[in-house]
């Protein structure tokens, strides 16, 4: 090969990189970018509604400032169709670029849908090959056309507003775990487990407010989403809730690594303290032909919040850490029996049978007749910034 | 000529090759959380079959099988050859098809699935007519480019990674084996490679045999991390599990969508495979014809083979039984029957030969 031969060659290698596909060019201008997705099924007639929030171009950071006035920064379009699939071909009646999922941030799917039953909707997910399941799924209280409707103040974006709470709520909180996405809700219910994944609903709301509405109104707790509480999936059915304080010990029990506030009853008072949890360790032992399951927690405490009583002595902190384990034990135990009595498997029990004790018989039946037994080791790690704490009169009585 | 190390990097990118698209979840479906010891099974009975092709090999130095086929038949060798040349094509059409599919499926739906037959036979018949050393610079050159970025991003895709998806393992330690078609494909269509042993400089038999054997780990390794990353119930369901680990892969808001460098990685290797094929392909041709040309029988194969890979199946349950029922046959009868019946009466014409000179 002569140089220019080679030269020639390597300046058509180079061209290669500016080449699109043909067929499959995609420009994203003519792409509609899916941020959030919501489903709703109709009991009755059966009639399947796709909600897909779109993100205008026209807000990005570029576009801030622009003359024309605030634009909306999402924009929701909905379809309808015996089918998801019927639902989703009728979107270009009315959505005039082409539908890219590949960024879309958190799915949504109706409290009656769930209730009935999202199988459908999964698969339809799992079937799409430009839809990643690696995002949050969410059940909407109340009415979903509204929660697709609803702007969000600071975070402009809804789904960045929800998806952005949902990790400050694992990290700050525990009111929310980590393994929400579809595909853990898949993977979960086919191991025949239960699952818990988060609740959204709209707030109060005074009259139909455009974004530029929301963003200047100030109190920012009306006219937008709230993330809480926890719908109980099994068997691809939404078959309960949990409410914020058993939503954190379903995830503390199940050995989500996060933080929490939590208040305990303490010297005919109560103590809040801020706990972490570090370490949980599952053991299943036998007796007499049942199994048993040992949860062993390790947990560090701080006295940040701890407003009403400060340990001054080893042997006062050697029972304050004490009665802690004590109470936090029985009050773990008490919600897991509560849980049982419903029927509810929260500590996938029975996967733990199936993994370590794979021949028996009849796994519900030993599920259920499991004797779980929780341990709790908490340790003062962190301190606030009191050595100690003002004690003139004035206090709460 | 190509040197032992080309041929054993050949072997290896040949049988990872379509493999990690078609059968991994089928795998997994049968095997659940053990299905990564399914090929380790598979390779070792893969390094078997390899033993019998190296003994008939070694039996006719420097010839390949098409030839030795001639050798010990005469004439009737000829249909053995064109069998062989059948088979190759039939492997060929199979792996156009594949990267085909999975280019529809997952990033460019719209592109016509000839198009894509047609740019790689086009690419591949280019490389097969430069001859054997520049297939297997080809493949020596873009190896490191395959394997870096593959286990990088498998490794970063760990971030998920959960042992209880493994557990409780060895439940049945014979299920292990129920899945026999594994044995055909990839393991017994390394055959193909059998055509190039005769240009390998030398130590070929050892580089073909690691070669099957680094296969059949990278291969079982990926399972592993692809049953420990997806869980058993979706790897056996999902249709590219590889491609899905891959995409869900977000490490912040900087690394997501990496995917398009893994359908790099995995169409060069199904590239490789179709290149190893068509050289078969190729060479039986020339061996059995002795043609004088080079490119005009090149772009019948070529019209052939794009021909057979939109015909070679209808749709993914056909493509299913395919590798999963019908292969195997083809297989066994091909790498299996044809060489131990050749070797048999190759061993009994010298025997007969040797015995009036001994007298």
């Amino acid at each position: 090969m002569s140089r220019r031969q080679r030269a020639a060659a390597a300046v058509l290698a180079l061209c290669a990189a500016l080449l699109t596909s043909c067929w499959d060019k995609v420009e994203i201008n003519e792409l509609s970018l899916v941020s959030l997705a919501g489903l709703d099924r109709d009991p009755e007639s059966g009639i399947y509604t796709v909600y897909l929030q779109v993100i205008n171009p026209a807000t990005g950071a570029s576009a801030q400032g622009a003359p024309g006035g605030e634009q909306s920064p999402v924009y929701t379009y909905t379809a309808s169709g015996k089918s998801p699939g019927e639902a989703q071909a009728s979107f270009y009646n009315v959505l005039p670029r082409r539908m890219f999922l590949h960024h879309a941030k958190a799915v949504l799917i109706s409290e009656r849908a769930a209730k009935q039953g999202m199988r459908d909707f999964l698969n339809f997910s799992e079937l799409q090959p430009d839809a990643r399941t690696s995002i949050p799924l969410l059940i909407v209280d109340g009415s979903i056309d509204e929660v697709m409707r609803t702007f969000t103040p600071l975070e402009r974006n809804p789904a960045d507003s929800i998806v952005s709470r949902l990790d400050l709520m694992y990290d700050f909180t525990l009111k929310a775990g980590r393994r929400i996405e579809l595909r853990d809700v898949i993977e979960r219910v086919e191991r025949e487990e239960m699952v818990v994944i988060p609740i959204v609903a709209a707030t109060s709301k005074t009259g139909h407010l455009n974004s530029f509405d929301v963003n200047a109104e100030i109190d920012a707790n009306r006219n937008q989403l709230r993330v809480s509480g926890g719908a109980v999936i099994e068997n691809y059915r939404m078959v309960g809730r949990l409410y914020e304080n058993d939503l954190i010990m379903y995830h503390v029990l199940i050995g989500e690594k996060g933080q929490f506030v939590r208040r305990f009853p303490f010297r005919g008072g109560h103590i809040t303290v801020i706990m972490k949890t570090k370490r949980m360790e599952r053991r299943l032992d036998w007796k007499a032909g049942k199994p048993v399951v040992r949860l062993r927690l390790r947990l560090e405490f701080s006295t940040i919040a701890m407003k009403e009583y400060f340990p001054q002595t080893l042997d006062e902190l050697k029972k304050l850490e004490q009665h802690l384990n004590r109470v936090f034990a029985e009050e773990l135990k008490t919600f897991v029996d509560k849980a049982r009595r419903k029927g509810w498997d929260l500590l996938r029990i029975r996967s733990l049978l199936h993994r370590k004790a794979p021949n028996l018989p009849d796994p519900d039946q030993a599920a259920s007749e499991a004797e779980i037994k929780i341990e709790v080791e908490t340790r003062l790690r962190g301190m606030g910034n009191l050595g100690r704490l003002y004690d003139g009169a004035g206090g709460e009585p | 000529m190509i040197s032992r190390a080309q041929f054993y990097l050949l072997t290896v990118n040949f049988t990872l090759g379509t493999t990690l698209f078609v059968t991994i979840n089928e795998i997994i479906q049968r095997g659940k959380r053990d299905a990564w010891m399914m090929p380790l099974w598979a390779g070792a009975y893969g390094m078997l079959a390899a033993l019998l092709w190296i003994l008939l090999l070694r039996s006719s130095p420097g010839k390949s099988p098409v030839q030795i086929a001639r050798e010990a038949w005469g004439p009737a060798g000829v249909i053995v050859g064109i069998l062989y040349l059948l088979w190759f094509c039939m492997i060929g059409a199979w792996a156009l098809r594949n990267v085909s599919d999975f280019m529809n499926v997952t990033i460019m739906p719209r592109t016509p699935p000839s198009m894509f037959h047609v740019m790689f036979l086009l690419v591949a018949s280019y490389t097969v007519v430069q001859g054997t050393e520049t297939i297997g610079r080809l493949n020596g050159i873009v190896t490191p480019f395959l394997v870096f970025p593959f286990w990088t991003i498998l490794m970063l895709a760990t971030v998920d990674w959960d042992w209880e998806r493994l557990l409780p393992a060895f439940q049945n330690p014979w299920e292990i084996f129920r899945f026999t078609s594994l044995m055909g494909f990839p393991f017994m269509e390394t055959f193909a490679l059998t055509m190039l042993y005769p240009k390998v400089r030398s130590g070929a038999a050892g580089a073909l045999l690691l070669g099957v054997a680094s296969a059949a780990l990278s291969i079982s390794l990926v399972m592993f991390m692809v049953i420990g990353l997806l869980g058993p119930e979706r790897a056996g369901r999902i249709l590219y599990p590889i491609y899905t680990v891959v995409q869900e892969v977000e490490l912040g808001d900087v690394i997501v969508n990496i995917h398009s460098v893994l359908i790099v990685i995995l169409i060069t290797l199904i590239f490789i495979k179709l290149l190893v094929l068509l050289y078969a392909a190729f060479e039986t041709i020339h061996q059995l014809f002795r043609p004088a040309s080079r490119w005009p029988h090149l772009v019948a194969l070529s019209i052939l083979l794009s021909a057979a890979a939109v015909v070679i199946y209808e749709n993914p349950i056909q493509n299913r039984i395919l590798s999963n029922k019908i292969t195997i046959a083809y297989d066994v009868f091909h790498t299996i029957l044809i060489p131990a019946l050749m070797l048999l009466s190759l061993r009994l014409r010298r025997a007969l030969q040797s015995r009036p000179r001994r007298r």
